[in-house]
């Protein structure tokens, strides 16, 4: 049964790597706007679209 | 015995300044003491004593950079005339006193002619005489009472992010520490249900959980709900009460009692209830305040006002919505137009009236080159400018809800403040009340009782409600293109009885109008010149008759007048053109029918008239009658020569007053208020701009026009106008859903309350809860509002 405390600290860490790039990513600004990157994906790579077409 | 400081209610430590038998920390509070006591503002320690911030002794000269033209023009909303207009960004404005002393300022410095707060934005707005005062003594004058402004260059170039990421991170840490507490909070929950006895390993293993729980919860207590402690914190401070107050004591009781707990072994704590609670209230703030922000963008960026303003290509004027415009347009702005973006001026005379933005309807005469702002209203000739800086649509509603312009103050604002303001004494009370009765009844249900109390009840859904429901309604309104100024608006229209129209250019419109003409034939040159003068007018009339006319070509035009409600007169090549009524124009005999006329004199000669056949609307008299349930009037300028058109279109017990003048409107109205009624005026902001101001709700029908009237309360684009018995409908209900959401959230309160008194309400069940009342009031309101627009609109 010891081998629960194990896994619940397993656990906890792993969380807590999900956490910490959680907040990495909400610092560097990913959240702060979250209408245009729906919009922009749909946008076709300029450069890419040239050098097909050539 | 530490004293505090009368001014800011800091401890006096190093220094004690003595003034006026009150004791102060340090020069400064004492200058801003004296100064509020000199100009009999001393209320401000009424209001909220030691409300005071401390200003900074040092930086003297740190606004100096401020007066360089460069960034005073950057900085700046507005300057002509002498007189500036500037916003300020103040971070340290924190409550009732601050936003009462910064719009006091007019008091403290005859310089200073007003100053409105924007209390969410930190802002204020500061207008002044910029020929006595420089904008650096501003700034200075705010950081001597403590309001120090902050003004970074950086900020002035782009809208700054201002991203508030912290919210964000502390929803994410409160999410990874419930979880995991949740985590090791299960093996004692299912303890009662184990069949067996107590488990020996979990009995000698219950410190790693506990523990465990404790170390989570601390990320909590000391960054997930800080805000509510620090606001809870300030309120003490400043001696309000605010609902984060009981909030933050819960959390705290909560806290202190489950380490005290597993400290004596007497309870696994309640570690899961905290951060729970910290967990879902922050979600519900997130959740506001995206809904929030969605509602002030859609304003901003998404519903331009219809208001259309030609725009010169070449030899040709479009009209052109305001959202199309561009800098680097030329635009043409008639007689009595708003231009509606900084711009220069090009060609013309331009006499500009800035009361729009300044209050003052003063005439400033501006030569071609100059700037001219955006809000000034042009008198006389029409003139040609182009367009320096993008339509700012924020910066219009801004103008729009001016003080200046206010009518009356929303009345369910002043119920929710005065309610909440009790609510809260209330709670703290029952609170106390339940926790003695329970220590002397069972005292193992103190801690479960009064915490629940604490979380459970919750006035702000009450909040919640007015705003969240009334800005639905605005967004909803915006998409069937009606533009309401402000939220207040919407609750004076569910209150109307009286709807009185205006008839040229509001019911009749301007397409499709047949003009015949009888007179002698004019000339090329004539037509010519008939058109000049007709360009400067944005009357119905003048623009259905200029638009009869083929060629392109026009003539200078000195000394336009026009006259409201009769008719228009300038100089052409040396001659004098008068267009308008045959009073205005000096006939001697007109003929007995009566029709809608304009004449056309050249030197005093007559040359002849044009005939307008009305067009009514489509779908006038049916919109009409589908306000059966409401007084209605017509007022016209024009003579009576529509009565029997009229009479077929409106009902009988119509009140239909011909030949009025703009004063004739307004004192029909103000009658018809003295007689208890509430009015809306329907018309099309030219000449019945003061019965429109006078209105409980002005309303202003605009069709490619720009006729915006600041004092009116909201525009209709012609393209919805048979959707306005509708719209009225909506509002009343609109009214009628608030009063539901008040209920719900007293119901929930009620509910909550009796459980938690009786002992049967669970912390982490009131941790669940209380959020989601708030969150069911939001979505409450938006689906509610939806569901009825879908119907009725």
């Amino acid at each position: 049964m010891g081998i629960i405390i194990l896994m619940v600290i397993a656990s906890v860490s792993l969380a807590a790597v999900f956490l910490a790039l959680f907040l990495i990513g909400a610092k560097k600004g990913q959240f702060d706007e979250d209408e245009s990157p729906a919009v922009r994906m749909l946008f076709e790579d300029k450069k890419l679209k040239d050098k097909i077409d050539t | 015995m530490v004293e505090s400081c009368f001014h800011c209610g800091q401890k006096i430590e190093t220094e004690e300044v003595l003034f006026d038998e009150k004791r102060f920390c340090c020069a400064g509070c004492k200058t801003v003491y004296e100064i509020l006591n000199n100009t009999g503002l001393e209320n401000f320690y009424a209001m909220n004593p030691d409300a005071g911030i401390r200003p900074d002794a040092k930086e003297n000269h740190h606004f100096q950079f401020l007066d360089t033209p460069e960034i005073f023009e950057k900085i700046i909303d507005f300057s002509d005339d002498g007189v500036t207009l500037v916003t300020f960004h103040i971070p340290v404005i924190h409550c009732t006193s601050c936003v009462w002393l910064l719009e006091s300022l007019q008091d403290i410095h005859p310089s200073i002619i007003y100053s409105n707060v924007n209390f969410t934005g930190k802002d204020v707005q500061i207008s002044y005489k910029s020929e006595e005062l420089k904008l650096s003594e501003v700034a200075r004058l705010l950081t001597q009472l403590g309001y120090k402004p902050a003004v970074n260059l950086q900020s002035l170039d782009k809208k700054t992010s201002g991203h508030d990421r912290t919210l964000l991170l502390k929803i994410g840490v409160a999410g990874f520490c419930f979880g995991n507490i949740m985590l090791l909070a299960f093996p004692e929950y299912t303890l009662p249900f184990s069949n067996s006895t107590p488990e020996a390993w979990l009995e000698g293993n219950k410190g790693f959980f506990r523990w465990g729980m404790f170390l989570l919860s601390l990320p909590v207590m000391f960054f997930s709900a800080t805000d509510y402690f620090k606001s809870a914190w300030q309120g003490i401070k400043n001696k309000y009460i605010n609902i984060d107050l009981p909030i933050a004591i819960g959390f705290w009781v909560l806290f202190l009692r489950s380490v005290y707990d597993i400290i004596f072994d007497l309870s696994p704590g309640f570690f899961d209830s905290i951060a729970g609670l910290a967990f879902f209230m922050l979600i519900g703030k997130w959740f506001q305040q995206r809904t929030y922000k969605s509602l002030a963008f859609d304003r901003d960026y998404k519903s331009f006002y219809p208001i259309a303003v030609l725009r010169i290509s070449g030899e040709t004027e479009q009209p052109v919505l305001l959202s199309e415009l561009k800098k680097g347009d030329r635009i043409l702005i008639r007689n009595e137009e708003i231009i509606p973006a900084d711009a220069i001026l090009m060609k013309g005379e331009a006499m500009i009236d800035n009361s729009f933005v300044t209050g003052e309807s003063k005439l400033i005469a501006k030569k071609p080159g100059d700037k001219i702002f955006a809000g000034g209203k042009q008198s006389g000739q029409a003139i040609e400018l182009e367009i320096i800086k993008d339509v700012q649509q924020s910066y219009l509603t801004q103008l729009w809800n001016n003080e200046a312009f206010q009518k009356e103050e929303s009345r369910l604002n002043k119920l929710t403040n005065s309610i909440s303001r009790y609510f809260v004494t209330v709670i703290l009370f029952i609170s106390l009340a339940s926790g003695i009765f329970w220590y002397f009844y069972d005292s193992s249900q103190v801690m479960q009782v009064v915490t629940a109390i604490l979380i459970i009840t919750c006035p702000c859904a009450l909040a919640l409600s007015s705003p969240f429901i009334l800005g639905n309604v605005m967004r909803i309104f915006g998409e069937k293109k009606f533009y309401v100024k402000s939220t207040a608006a919407i609750e004076s229209m569910a209150k109307i009885d009286q709807i009185v129209f205006d008839k040229t250019g509001t019911i009749t419109e301007s397409q499709g109008t047949k003009v015949v003409y009888e007179g002698e034939i004019l000339t090329d040159m004539e037509e010519t010149a008939v058109k000049s003068v007709l360009k400067n007018s944005n009357h119905p009339l003048s623009r259905i008759l200029y638009n009869q006319f083929r060629n392109n070509r026009s003539f200078a035009v000195t000394e336009y007048q026009e006259v409201k409600g009769q008719g228009q007169r300038a100089i052409i090549n040396g001659l004098e053109v008068k267009i308008g009524s045959g009073k205005f124009v000096g006939v001697r005999d007109e003929p007995s029918e009566n029709q809608t006329r304009v004449y056309i004199s050249v030197e005093g000669q007559i040359h002849g008239k044009f005939e307008f056949q009305n067009q009514y609307r489509k779908g006038l008299k049916e919109m009409i009658s589908r306000l059966h349930s409401y007084t209605i009037s017509v007022l016209s300028g024009d003579n009576d020569s529509e009565k029997l058109n009229l009479a077929k279109i409106f009902p009988r017990s119509t009140n239909i007053h011909f030949n009025q003048s703009p004063e004739d409107k307004l004192e029909f109205i103000r009658e018809s208020q003295a007689n208890n009624r509430k009015v809306l005026m329907f018309g099309d902001g030219l000449n019945d701009a003061g019965a429109i101001k006078q209105s409980d709700v002005g309303v202003v029908l605009s069709e490619d026009v720009n006729n915006f009237s600041p004092s009116c309360d909201a525009i209709l684009d012609a393209g919805s106008f048979t959707m306005f018995p509708a719209l009225l409908r909506f509002s009343k209900i609109a009214i009628r859903l608030i009063w539901v959401a008040f209920g719900i959230s007293f119901l929930y309160n009620l509910v909550g309350l009796s459980f938690a008194v009786s002992g049967n309400l669970s912390p982490v069940v009131a941790a669940i809860l209380m959020p989601i009342s708030s969150i069911s009031v939001v979505i409450f309101a938006t689906l509610s509002t939806r569901i009825v627009a879908r119907l009725m609109l």
